[in-house]
């Protein structure tokens, strides 16, 4: 007899809307629940209301109020995931959409470009209250675009 | 601050040597230096650069405790740090920051916890920033002019921070074989892309090629164009920096810091200094004492660790070093000498990392006045001190002084033994005459016994060569005190006089094998019939698994005393199927030679007890069964003993074969009766040990004699001793007699006074045969050797007429 599959294919319309709606919500409040208490999960679970909103998305039309703003947290979800690359990509194949309208593609636009800031921001602070004497010495933001830039590398040094 | 990140590619450069070397250099010109471990997997710079308070904590316990965001932020930098000392009067000042305590496996637990916390290199930059506030931190808080870090091989995250971000200059070493070149070619070209905080200008490397043997010139060149292969324009490195593979004791010319020579640099400590200019460029005023010292340090390191490699292949000396290892060494440390003092170099027990065997220090005039003060009074007990310095010619000088466990502090000048590590289980280690070693091995101290052998070797040779003093007064103190060795050294002095074939010592400075006979026959053998009956036994058996050891013992009383040949070695292995594993059994059946102490009651002492009414009744019928061993037991009662061997006159009636010892023809085999002995020693009050060993040669007399192949090869089966008849025993007057003069021509040979003494009471107590010798003290031995033969051959003429 043959196994039934515990859990559907990415493109498979297994899971209909509204429990999609009700898993995206508890997602969301996990994610900022692990984020509020300084969890190191708090990122994955970002990541994951970011794939749940993205296949929201999906099923909606980005003309309809709730397909844009599925659209805009699956972008928003994904930078506070510090998957700035996947954000990208989203904010590109949305804008690439027919139907998405001009505004749409700016807020998106906008929505990636504020929160890639704002998180930026958020670890220089962290960085700022963690390491008050490298912070002095270097600037928060200098060491945010190191790691960031070696994070870009891919590899501890840029060899090849 | 500059900060210098040194790495390699691949282990087992050297690397860590050089951060050391680095550090040590630059506190001693005066700089403030802190030296980090960054090699956190397989962390050592502790090893190589002590500190007071050691390395409880470290950088793995900085970064977890400024990371956890359980613990309170701002950790401060001092309580992860210990400084290093240095001299009086040095400016400088060097901190260590070790990985932690490793290889505990406390620290592996917190190098886990680390990376557990948080990957160090994240988008988050957590990780980034501790190690960057490590950074800033040192600078803020200890202010160094130099920050060296030790990074971890391979391509790593920390290793990486620490070649890109952290780093002003990268120091990369590396050896010449094709993995090491290629592996730093990649690394080395790509610091010149890596990210670098803002406004900080490209990372200056310095490629260092290690561990040269070969022709310096030629392997700079060859790993040069090795490293520039494929180099694009302007990516070429011009120099390329050498430290070859031992440093060179002849460094030359007086050494000191500047613009790089212009011929090229001669010795390892050279390579050190022709780098160190280039890397750490400082005003030559200031640095030329301290290399001048550092280049002294690190001579006599090599001066205490340096193994003769000649002589490290031999056995004996694997056992008892010569040298201290480099890992009881330590540079730079204070020591508690009532107040704490600077020493720059402390050689440890391997049993005590507090408390130094020698400490040295450097001190350009060799002033004694200030060893006395601070180490010769006081609380101090430091075993021996050595003054160090160069010469003009750079070469090291030394002023040793050593304590006694008296308390007494010497001058010993230039005394090179002290270097020993069993030097200091002497009673002081500057002493190493004749008498001092003895002590020593009679304490227990068997590491001296090859130099004793030594030293009698010097004392008796009169080699053609020459070289050594003849002194019959030392050999003689030696063979005195070896042979009063008891327990596992008398066995082992035996083993150490024996010309072991795997152990070419005997050979090493004589030609041929005349030293090995003249040790073999004037060392060994004596001490085989004057050190115990156990220590024989336990050489014999030592000997089992190595296919026998050479009887040299028997054969000096066979062939020299008494003219005749017997050779155990050569009987066996001619009667012996070859390799055979039970050999050695079969020597048994065979019955070469055997010898044993016995703890039951000899044949004569039994005869006399069922003779005796008092005792006759106790003698069981059963020759077998527990009655008859109790009975066997009571009658080597002291009590017992005391009836039967003194006469009704309260004389002592006591014979030697049957009685003391005996002989077995039938096995071959020599047997000591120790009970009685025992009894008869203390009789007639002599030395146990040297009675056991005058039974135990007159038992062996007669074994020979049974034994011996004279010069027609023949050997005498039926020379055993006549049966004694139960109820009438007297011993042979031929065979006793010519046992106890070969014994008295023996006596003579051994010249020991302890049984010397044992055989002239022995005879005061015996039968008129066993007295016979006294008569014969000139008959010549060839006249002796001759009744011998007579005797073996049925026509033996009379001793009496002799004497």
């Amino acid at each position: 007899m043959p196994r039934k599959r515990l859990w559907p294919r990415q493109n498979d319309e297994f899971v209909d809307l509204e429990t999609l709606k009700i898993l995206t919500s508890d997602a969301i409040r996990r994610a900022e629940g692990l984020a509020d208490v300084g969890s190191g999960g708090a990122e994955a679970a970002y990541l994951d209301v970011s794939l749940l909103e993205d296949r929201v998305a999906r099923l909606t039309s980005p003309s309809t109020a709730v397909g844009a703003l599925a659209r805009q947290g699956a972008v928003g979800s994904a930078v506070l995931a510090g998957a700035t690359e996947r954000a990208e990509e989203l904010v590109i194949s949305y804008s690439a959409e027919e139907g998405a309208s001009e505004e749409l593609r700016d807020e998106l636009t906008a929505t990636l470009t504020r929160l890639v800031e704002v998180r930026r921001a958020d670890r220089a602070d962290a960085i700022r209250e963690r390491f008050p004497c490298a912070s002095a010495r270097y600037g928060a933001e200098e060491i945010v675009r190191l790691a960031e830039a070696i994070v870009c590398q891919a590899e501890p040094l840029p060899i090849g | 601050m500059e900060t210098i990140t040194f790495y390699s590619y691949k282990g087992g450069t050297g690397r860590t040597l050089l951060v050391a070397h680095t550090a040590r250099y630059l506190a001693l010109s005066g700089k403030r230096v802190v030296a980090v471990d960054l090699d956190l997997e397989a962390p050592g710079l502790h090893y190589r650069l002590a500190t007071a308070g050691g390395a409880q904590r470290g950088v793995v316990d900085y970064l977890v405790d400024s990371l956890n965001v359980r613990t309170a932020a701002d950790p401060a930098v001092a309580d992860y740090i210990s400084e290093a000392a240095v001299p009086e009067g040095t400016s400088g000042r060097l901190w260590l920051m070790p990985a932690g305590p490793a290889p505990s496996g406390d620290y592996w637990k917190r190098l886990n916890q680390l990376f557990q916390l948080a990957p160090l290199l994240d988008a988050s930059g957590a990780g980034l920033a501790a190690l960057l506030d490590l950074k800033a931190r040192i600078e803020s808080d200890l202010a160094p002019e130099y920050l060296l870090l030790d990074a971890r091989t391979g391509i790593t995250e920390v290793g990486g921070v620490a070649t890109s971000v952290l780093a002003d200059k990268v120091v990369s070493l590396f050896v010449d074989n094709p993995e090491s070149i290629e592996g730093t070619r990649a690394v080395i070209r790509s610091l010149r892309h890596v990210v670098r905080p803002a406004g900080s200008p490209s990372v200056t490397v310095f490629p260092v090629l290690s561990r040269v043997t070969e022709d310096l010139d030629k392997a700079r060149k060859g790993a040069l164009d090795d490293l520039n292969d494929g180099a694009a324009d302007g990516e070429a490195f011009e120099e390329l920096y050498v430290i070859r593979a031992d440093p060179d004791v002849d460094v030359g010319s007086e050494a000191s810091i500047g613009p790089p020579p212009k011929a090229p640099p001669e010795g390892a400590f050279r390579d050190y200094q022709f780098l160190l200019s280039a890397l750490v460029p400082l005003d030559t005023t200031d640095v030329s004492p301290a290399w001048a010292r550092h280049v002294a340090v690190q001579k006599l390191i090599e001066w205490l660790t340096a193994d003769d490699e000649e002589l490290g292949r031999r056995r004996f000396l694997r056992m008892n070093p010569r040298s201290f290892r480099s890992e009881q060494i330590t540079e730079g440390i204070q020591i508690s000498a009532g107040k704490p003092q600077y020493v720059d170099v402390a050689a440890f027990p391997d049993d005590n990392r507090t408390e130094p065997a020698l400490v040295a220090l450097y001190e350009q005039d060799f002033d004694g006045s200030t060893a006395y003060r601070q180490w010769g009074q006081g609380s101090s007990r430091v075993r021996c001190v050595v003054l160090f310095g160069l010469d003009k010619h750079s070469n090291l000088r030394r002023r040793v002084f050593t304590r006694s466990r008296y308390g007494s502090f010497t001058d010993r000048g230039d005394e090179w033994f002290v270097r020993w590590p069993v030097s200091f289980s002497l009673d002081d280690p500057g002493d190493h005459s004749t008498s001092s070693l003895l002590r020593a091995v009679q304490a227990g101290n068997q590491g001296f016994i090859p130099i004793l052998v030594e030293r009698w070797q010097h004392a008796t040779w009169f080699g053609s060569h020459g070289g050594f003093t003849p002194d019959p007064r030392e050999a003689k103190e030696i063979i005195d005190g070896l042979s009063a060795l008891k327990g596992d050294s008398a066995a082992m002095v035996l083993w150490h006089t024996v010309a072991d074939l795997a152990d070419d010592r005997f050979e090493l400075r004589h030609e041929g094998g005349s030293m090995r006979e003249h040790t073999m026959r004037e060392l060994h053998a004596p001490l085989w019939w004057r050190l115990s009956i156990e220590a024989k036994r336990d050489y014999q058996l030592a000997g089992r698994g190595r296919g026998g050891l050479p009887a040299a013992g028997l054969q000096l009383l066979a062939s020299d005393v008494m003219g005749l040949t017997f050779d155990q070695e050569r009987e066996f292995r001619e009667r012996a199927p070859k390799g055979d594993k039970v050999r050695w059994r079969l020597a048994e059946v065979l019955a070469v030679f055997d010898f044993a102490v016995s703890d039951e009651p000899p044949p004569e002492l039994v005869r006399r007890a069922a003779l005796d009414p008092a005792y006759v009744d106790e003698l069981p019928a059963s020759r077998t069964g527990e009655k008859r061993d109790k009975a066997l037991a009571a009658i080597t009662a002291r009590s017992t003993l005391d009836r039967l061997l003194q006469g009704n006159d309260g004389r002592l009636q006591v014979v030697t074969t049957n009685l003391l010892g005996g002989y077995d023809p039938g096995r071959a085999r020599v047997t000591v009766y120790r009970p009685v002995v025992a009894w008869c020693a203390n009789a007639i009050r002599v030395d146990e040990r040297a009675l056991e060993n005058v039974v135990f040669l007159h038992e062996t007399v007669h074994a020979i004699c049974h034994l011996g192949l004279d010069l027609d090869g023949r050997r005498w089966d039926d020379f055993a001793l006549p049966g004694s008849t139960f109820f009438d025993f007297r011993p042979s007057a031929l065979h006793e007699g010519l046992a106890q003069y070969f014994t008295f021509r023996m006596l003579e040979r051994l010249d020991d006074t302890g049984m010397w003494a044992a055989f002239e009471r022995l005879t005061d107590v015996q039968p008129p045969e066993y007295q016979q010798w006294r008569g014969m003290r000139e008959v010549p031995l060839e006249r002796a050797r001759t009744l011998l033969l007579e005797a073996r051959a049925g026509f033996a003429s009379s001793l009496r007429e002799e004497a």
